[in-house]
């Protein structure tokens, strides 16, 4: 069973966090024959709990789920089938039914075709209280539904909701993974709950975090890296400023830098890129030395602006970007340069110099006098 | 194999070459077996090591290994030494009659502040049993609470004739065979720095015993990695790529800063087979590029984007 379905809230007094709604859609439920509007409309991301509350709230209060989603045809035929029959006959089982319809907005204009239609005509008519879900508020299939449903708006979790509901979960199911992990899982969600929960299932250990914590950073970068290298117009480089929020500057700062040989191949187009490279850098020194963090602003518009207008034309290419690779080169010669380093330190103990004085001073002699001996 | 530079390490003050005014007041401290903190400032390879350690040989005799610690600060230039190892050094009493040990500190303008806040302090406190020589290339990079509790000394360049005579002592020791003209060739490519020339002098010797001016000018660009010279070219001739890995290459091998690679890339400038015009352009640039670096966060982005500006110059 997956961790998702395990911890999913049972019965409303496990539902934490929405309460507002949940209150609301249990009254819908209670007072069904009160409700002039037959159906319910719950709009919000994914993953902040408004399929689950519907469940949890229906089992709480003895009703039957009859769901009908994305995975299953909802042309007009379809939808007048299950739904339209269900919503007019009684149970036999239970007096109480609930019709979930979910994604609402998710239906396809082509293989669903009618389907918007057919809700509508249902939802006038119904005996049985209808709830549909939906993410995008603005979505046209959503039209003609909200004016006939009651809308019920759900908001992205909180950081810290997500936070503490994974570490209950960690815990529960001893994954033993750190703090830290566990807030990182917390803060690619973005409000998910159901993302952050498949991704503590599917998560071994604190390196795996770390994993995915770089592939989510630099898939955005990459994103960044596109805009700045490819637009030529001030208007949407100045967005990609915008994109930024989430990132570390300096991370920007190294990852286009290091790229702008990648793309332009022009000397003055990669002279002028690097100088505003430098630039950007020399503000974010002078942020670190004064903390004044206006300068954020200019370091930003010299790494985006600057860089993405020195190119005279647009490449028409496929560019490969890749990570800063700075320490390539140090394991490249990271053999010569334990070595020079240990006979540093032997000459220094020699010579009344720190190591670092010994290699600049009398190593580049030393290696030579040795080399003369052996010949 | 021996070390010229240590093997011909002046052991006392009399035998200090250059600096004489310096080594007057220091010899009078050894009469009265009594010192202040003192604070050798100067450029390399003028003797401050070599007066610190002859001052102290002159003032405890044999029992110098006692008495006397040195310490490199830019090796350990941590706070926690300066709490540890100085103080624990500096707090416990002398060995012999002379009722103060001596510590010389190395390279200390190295020190953090933080760490020279933490030397102060220790200065102040054990200032009965203990004395400080500190020796840095400038002064002003030691902070003033410090410099208000030493007596400054300032090395002067070493001049070509004292530099000459101090070869002439290692050729005739060593049994070398080298003309004045040679001799006065390895003092002006080292710039008075003795440790310099006589480590160019020892190079030399390896190779032959007569030695001669083009060995000297061969020799003397060994302190210089070549590879710096060499991406310099090929970003003139527009391989940039290349060029990057060649710096980089060299600055991991030889473990250099950002500021060091600028400095060596300022000198060889001039070298290189440019119009004067773009070369005054670059030595600018250089000065301008050294200041981003001091002012910016990323050295090494610095360098980069410097070496990017040598594009395509003529």
């Amino acid at each position: 069973m997956n961790i998702f379905n395990k911890y999913s809230s049972k019965s409303i007094s496990d539902i934490v966090g929405i309460e507002e709604q949940v209150e609301k859609i249990a009254d819908f439920l209670k007072n069904f024959k009160s409700y002039k509007k037959k159906s319910l409309l719950l709009i919000g991301p994914e993953g902040t709990g408004k399929t689950s509350s519907v469940y949890a709230i229906a089992n709480s209060l003895g009703f039957d789920v009859l769901e009908i989603n994305a995975s299953d045809k909802r042309n007009a035929d379809n939808i007048k089938s299950i739904v339209g029959s269900a919503s007019l006959q009684q149970g036999l089982f239970s007096n109480n039914k609930v019709i979930l319809i979910d994604e609402v907005d998710g239906l396809s204009g082509n293989s669903d075709r009618g389907g918007v239609r057919e809700i509508n005509i249902i939802l006038k008519s119904t005996n049985f209280p209808i709830i549909m879900t939906a993410n995008d508020e603005y979505s046209s299939k959503l039209e003609g539904i909200k004016l006939n449903s009651t809308v019920i708006k759900f908001k992205r979790r909180g950081y810290w909701e997500v936070y503490k509901l994974i570490k209950f979960i960690s815990e529960a199911e001893n994954k033993g993974l750190s703090t830290i992990s566990l807030k990182k899982i917390a803060s690619l969600a973005q409000g998910d709950v159901r993302s952050a929960f498949n991704d503590l299932e599917n998560i071994k250990s604190d390196s795996e975090v770390d994993d995915l914590f770089e592939r989510a950073k630099e898939s955005s970068i990459f994103d960044v890296l596109k805009i700045i290298f490819k637009s030529k117009t001030p208007e949407s480089l100045l967005n990609s400023v915008e994109n930024l929020r989430d990132m570390e500057i300096k991370d920007i700062v190294l990852w286009v830098y290091s790229n702008i040989i990648n793309e332009y191949e022009k000397p003055h187009e990669i002279k002028k890129a690097y100088d505003w490279a430098s630039k950007a850098d020399v503000f974010l020194g002078r942020i670190g030395r004064r903390m004044y963090w206006r300068f954020l602003v200019y370091a930003k518009l010299f790494i985006t602006l600057g860089v993405g207008l020195s190119k005279d034309e647009m490449y028409r290419k496929f560019s490969r970007y890749s990570p800063p690779q700075r320490f390539k080169s140090l394991t490249k010669h990271s053999k010569v340069r334990a070595e020079n380093k240990e006979l540093a330190k032997e000459l220094s103990s020699q010579t009344h110099c720190s190591s670092n004085k010994a290699m600049k001073e009398y190593l580049p002699f030393y290696k030579y006098w040795k080399l003369q001996k052996q010949i | 194999m021996e070390i010229w530079t240590e093997k011909y390490r002046p052991k006392h003050l009399k035998d200090v070459i250059g600096q004489e005014s310096i080594v007057k007041r220091l010899s009078a401290f050894t009469l009265t077996d009594s010192m202040p903190h003192l604070l050798f400032a100067g450029p390399p390879g003028t003797g401050k090591t070599t007066c610190a350690l002859a001052l102290a040989n002159d003032i405890y005799k044999e029992g110098v290994k006692e008495n006397f610690l040195e310490l490199n600060a830019s090796d350990e230039r941590g706070i926690d030494t300066i709490r540890v190892k100085v103080k624990n050094f500096a707090r416990s009493k002398s060995i012999g009659d002379v009722d103060f040990k001596i510590i010389f500190l190395g390279e200390s303008d190295a020190l953090t502040s933080d760490a020279q806040q933490a030397l102060r302090r220790t200065m102040e406190r054990y200032s009965n049993t203990c004395r400080f020589i500190l020796d840095c290339n400038y002064p002003s990079k030691i902070i003033d609470p410090i410099q208000s509790r030493c007596v400054l000394f300032r090395f002067k360049n070493l001049n070509k004739e004292d530099v000459m005579n101090y070869l002439k002592i290692i050729c005739k020791g060593e049994r070398i065979d080298a003309e004045d003209k040679v001799l006065g060739l390895i003092c002006d490519l080292s710039k008075g720095d003795l440790r310099k020339s006589t480590n160019i002098l020892q190079s030399c010797s390896v190779l032959s015993v007569k030695i001669t001016e083009e060995l000297v000018y061969e020799i003397a660009s060994l302190a210089k990695p070549e590879e710096i010279k060499k991406a310099l070219q090929l970003s003139i001739k527009g391989d940039f790529v290349g060029a990057k890995e060649m710096l980089f290459d060299a600055i991991y091998k030889y473990g250099l800063s950002g500021i060091d690679t600028i400095k060596q890339i300022q000198s060889e400038i001039l070298g290189l087979e440019l119009s004067a015009k773009s070369k005054m352009d670059l030595i600018a640039l250089a000065g301008e590029y050294e200041f981003r670096m001091v002012e910016g966060s990323d050295e090494f982005m610095q360098l980069e984007s410097f070496l990017a500006q040598f594009f395509k110059r003529e």
